[in-house]
């Protein structure tokens, strides 16, 4: 569910980024006031716990294995607004440490996942569990909110994305940014995390929750409510009266308007409202009665066939990727990961399973490349390289400037010119420029093409053909689209990753600390990264002792039970070391602010990289108004 | 306490007295009970005990981080307690005297670098920035640590790990320094560093207590042994010849067991300790740990204990 960069157009992310202040503050003020002194490590443990727990992989059907994002599980463990900071800490790490999800979506990807999620989720669960402290009750509403919650966020953020087409488009109707309308990209995120994801939340959830139940009760008190839920009571009832009423209402209900309303809303027609609407009625006009809504009949189909590709399409691109064991760390010129001895002993007794590697190794490779990541981003950004020269504060900052304007610019050209500015950039700063662009147009390149590629059919953008394959007609504006949106990516995704590659963990945080950055979020955040680490050596310890002493295949069933033990003995540990670390800060006089001595110094050359910087983005938004899109 | 002197009493004092202490994590299980416990400055004081007998409890007790459920602490002559370390001043002072390296090193380094590491106590002293860097400067000298400063915890090796925790703690200066498992994660290099930085904390006449299972540490580092029980009490205290030869009490305390050896034709059975760490005691061949100790004090190799407490 992360969104990356370059899908959510200025108006979208601008918007949510500046929405996320005010929630953080209040967040921070309401756990600051529930927490007191031990936040910091308290905190930054559930942050810890939030990102390990995304590193676990759970069985699901078929030999295929997905992950859960945990944010009702950290909801109902610290509460809801504790898991608003601990959520947004463990996004913040993934784009700012390991490149995942972007930096201008980062508000955008903390709405849905750590407000969204948590909120929904938490106050589900305290409605279904009653008072309940344990037992079965507790435990499936843990499940059910879980499932919720995140079913929740899945479509708040096709509402983002669905948003795209209509908010930023050309006038021939080519899509700038996220190429799907509100009637595909809704249905679409829904139906993938009904059918799929949620699911796997709601397993993983509950397994956590009875396995805490049995042997940490103390972790899941709730605090009796301080007002009575009844009125969430009233406004569930109110929201399932409304359902159908909205589904037989045609043209009112949410994702639903006719044709004509859209245009007289936004003076456009969003291609594939206009088209699906046509087809369907062509495509099966016997099962159609007069009066039923057929465009959301329609709407449900196509979501249903494109979750099916979608998620079709991710498990291939997922196989594929998945090379064996040992081959992934070993780029040239990058220092290689310490995991190919282990993965020739796993090769030799590795236990037959269907979809190659085991349960356990898959999940002790993924740390273990995690882990390799961050020491080769640490040995990348120690090399004497333009941008590692720059104060950090000025390198952050230039970056998410060239980041910015990325999202801003509509010409596939000056795209262009863009990422050959990133590619430069790379080469400046000694990073391996093979890894760097592979990681770019691989992974975030690909994917966008991938999703994006349908789009440019003719069913969802009409226009003249520009490519004919059997049945399938790709138009012109499709195709432009797709390679805007593509280019973009490359684009953005370049800039967060010279980010990530170019700053020392430190760096980082000291830049934040001097950007006036409050001190008990660095404090957190530099506590969070550190305990990531010690945590994912344990998670891969605990999976490389399973793989140790497997011999045969155990039912999915039986694997996921014991991925859920695993999970909620890291929450416990998680917990007490947070104890641990904050006895360790009272030991040493802890007061509650962490100042760090090291402040950085802006020189001549930062001043005169700022400018340039400032002047070249000025530049090309300047060419980019000139070139037209 | 209302109107106690902010500052602790004369020297004359002694660092630690315990009396009648016990602690209770849940209501009725209680992790200590009846510790009288009386530690002077500059003694070094090991706590030998088997697993979950209550050391690090008796440890964290010793730092203010966890008080008596019954009982009376007082530290350098003033009375201990969580309503005293309230008090800004008192805290200053106590924090400044009595240092903890906790037994995780992971646990206790928790700033992005060792730089901010070694800085963090002397800045939470409310030290000047000069005086703080100083103090980083001569600790990481000290411990043999320059070259790390700039190193983010999670890229050490546990021995070096050690060192920057030490190091951190050293900074504050402290008179007293509580030490747990200090001696287990390090190999046998990293032992004999630790056993010389003990005994060179001797000669500057710091109070050390550290609480370990490793007899063979114990013996050579400490002037003064106290054993707790299974059973959560203070079975014994006393020089280590004097507690290391109690052979029936240290196998009642699961501190030693019986080892029956196969050795050529013959076998035989001994006292066998078992060190968390490279357990020197098992590879010297067929003396026990009490013979072993006696050895070594004979040669010289451990300094003499002073005479009763």
């Amino acid at each position: 569910m992360h969104i990356p960069d370059g899908y959510l157009g200025p108006q979208t992310y601008a918007v949510l980024d500046l929405l996320m202040v005010p929630i953080w503050v209040i967040a921070a003020r309401k756990v600051k006031r529930t927490l007191r002194a031990r936040q910091v490590p308290l905190l930054a443990l559930g942050s810890a716990f939030s990102f390990v727990l995304m590193m676990f992989n759970v069985p699901v059907i078929g030999g295929s294995t997905g992950h859960a994002v945990g944010a009702v599980l950290i909801a109902i463990i610290l509460g809801p607004w504790a898991a608003v900071i601990a959520v947004s800490i463990a996004l913040v790490i993934q784009a700012g440490l390991f490149g995942d999800g972007g930096i201008t979506a980062l508000g955008a990807n903390c709405f849905n996942m750590a407000v969204v999620a948590p909120f929904v989720g938490y106050y589900l669960h305290r409605l279904l569990a009653g008072d309940a402290p344990s037992g079965r009750r507790r435990i499936v509403a843990a499940g059910a909110a879980a499932y919720v919650g995140l079913v929740a966020a899945a479509i708040v953020a096709g509402v983002e994305l669905g948003l795209q087409p209509y908010l930023n488009h050309t006038a021939s109707g080519q899509a700038l940014y996220a190429p799907y309308g509100l009637g595909v990209a809704v249905p679409a995120m829904a139906l993938e995390h009904i059918l799929f994801f949620g699911w796997i939340e709601a397993a993983v959830t509950m397994g956590v929750v009875a396995a805490l139940a049995r042997s940490e009760p103390a972790l899941l008190e709730m605090k009796p409510a301080a007002r009575p839920l009844r009125w969430l009571w009233a406004a569930l009832a109110v929201l399932i009266l409304l359902t159908p009423i909205g589904a037989l209402a045609p043209g009112t209900a949410w994702g639903e308007w006719s044709v004509p309303q859209i245009k007289e809303a936004i003076g456009y027609v969003p291609a594939d409202f206009a088209r699906l609407g046509g087809v369907w009625k062509a495509a099966m006009p016997g099962y159609l009665t007069p009066g039923v809504n057929n465009t959301l009949l329609g709407y449900l189909v196509a979501a249903i066939v494109g979750t099916v590709l979608v998620v079709g399409i991710a498990l291939a691109i997922g196989a594929l990727l998945a090379r064996p064991p040992g081959g992934r760390a070993a780029v040239a010129g990058e220092p290689r990961a310490p995991r190919s001895r282990r993965a020739d002993l796993a090769a030799a007794a590795r236990p037959a399973r269907r979809g190659g590697r085991s349960l356990a190794r898959k999940t002790a490779d993924a740390v273990a490349g995690a882990m390799a990541d961050v020491l080769r981003n640490e040995d990348v950004a120690a090399r004497r390289g333009l941008l590692q020269r720059l104060d950090p504060r000025v390198r952050l900052l230039t970056l998410m400037l060239f980041a910015v304007t990325a999202t801003l610019v509509h010409s596939i050209w000056v795209l262009l010119a863009l990422i050959a500015v990133t590619l430069a950039l790379a080469v400046a700063s000694r990073v391996a420029v093979a890894s760097f662009e592979r990681k770019v147009w691989l992974s975030a390149g690909l994917f966008a093409l991938v999703i994006a590629l349908p789009s440019a059919l003719a069913w969802f953008t009409p226009g003249p053909a520009a490519l004919r394959l059997g049945p399938l007609t790709f138009t012109e504006p499709g195709l432009l689209g797709v390679a805007t949106l593509v280019t973009r990516v490359v684009a953005a995704a370049g800039f967060a990753l010279l980010v990530v590659w170019t700053m020392r963990w430190p760096d980082l945080l000291r830049a934040l600390t001097a950007l006036r950055m409050p001190d008990v979020v660095v404090a957190t955040l530099a506590m969070t990264q550190k305990q990531i680490l010690a945590l994912l050596t344990v998670v891969e310890q605990i999976h490389l002792a399973r793989e140790s002493r497997t011999l045969a295949r155990v039912s999915a069933g039986a694997d996921r039970d014991w991925v859920t033990e695993r999970m909620a003995f890291v929450a416990r540990k998680s917990m007490k070391t947070a104890e641990d670390v904050h006895d360790a800060m009272l030991s040493r006089g802890f007061t509650g602010a962490m100042p760090s001595l090291v402040r950085p110094r802006m020189g001549g050359a930062d001043w005169v990289w700022t400018l340039a910087g400032m002047a070249l983005c000025a530049l090309v938004l300047f060419a980019d108004r000139l070139a037209g899109p | 306490m209302g109107a106690a002197p902010q500052t602790p009493a004369a020297p004359a004092a002694p660092d630690f007295e315990l009396t009648a202490v016990r602690h209770e994590y849940r209501a009725g299980g209680a992790s200590l009970t009846g510790i009288d416990l009386t530690i002077r400055s500059g003694e070094h004081v090991a706590v030998v005990g088997a697993n979950g007998t209550g050391k690090s409890t008796l440890l964290k007790m010793l730092d203010g981080l966890v008080f008596p459920s019954a009982g009376e602490i007082r530290a350098f002559g003033l009375p201990l307690t969580e309503d005293a370390l309230e008090e800004q001043a008192y805290r200053r002072d106590f924090r400044a005297r009595v240092g903890y390296v906790f037994q995780e090193a992971d646990v206790q380094l928790f700033c992005s670098d060792a730089f901010d590491e070694l800085a963090f106590g002397p800045i939470q002293l409310g030290l000047s920035e000069d005086e703080v860097r100083r103090r980083v400067r001569e600790a990481a000298e000290e411990l043999h640590i320059e070259k790390l400063l700039d190193r983010p915890p999670y890229t050490l090796s546990g021995g070096e790990k050690k060192r920057v925790a030490i190091a951190s703690i050293i900074t504050m200066r402290p008179r007293v320094l509580l030490l747990d498992e200090p001696t287990s994660a390090l190999d046998p290099r990293s032992q004999v560093w630790l056993l010389d930085l003990l005994a060179d904390w001797r000669r500057e006449g710091r109070t050390v207590v550290m609480a370990t299972h490793d007899l063979s540490a114990a013996a050579e580092a400490a002037d003064r042994i106290v054993v707790l029980s299974e059973e959560h009490t203070l079975v014994a205290d006393g020089t280590p010849e004097e507690v290391l030869t109690q052979r029936e009490l240290l196998l009642a305390v699961n501190l030693i067991h019986e080892h029956t050896h196969r050795h050529a034709s013959t076998a035989h059975r001994h006292a066998h300790a078992h060190g968390a760490g490279a357990d020197p005691l098992a590879t010297h061949g067929h003396t026990s740990a009490i013979a072993e100790v006696q050895q070594q004090r004979a040669s010289g190799g451990v300094p003499a204990a002073p005479t009763s407490p």
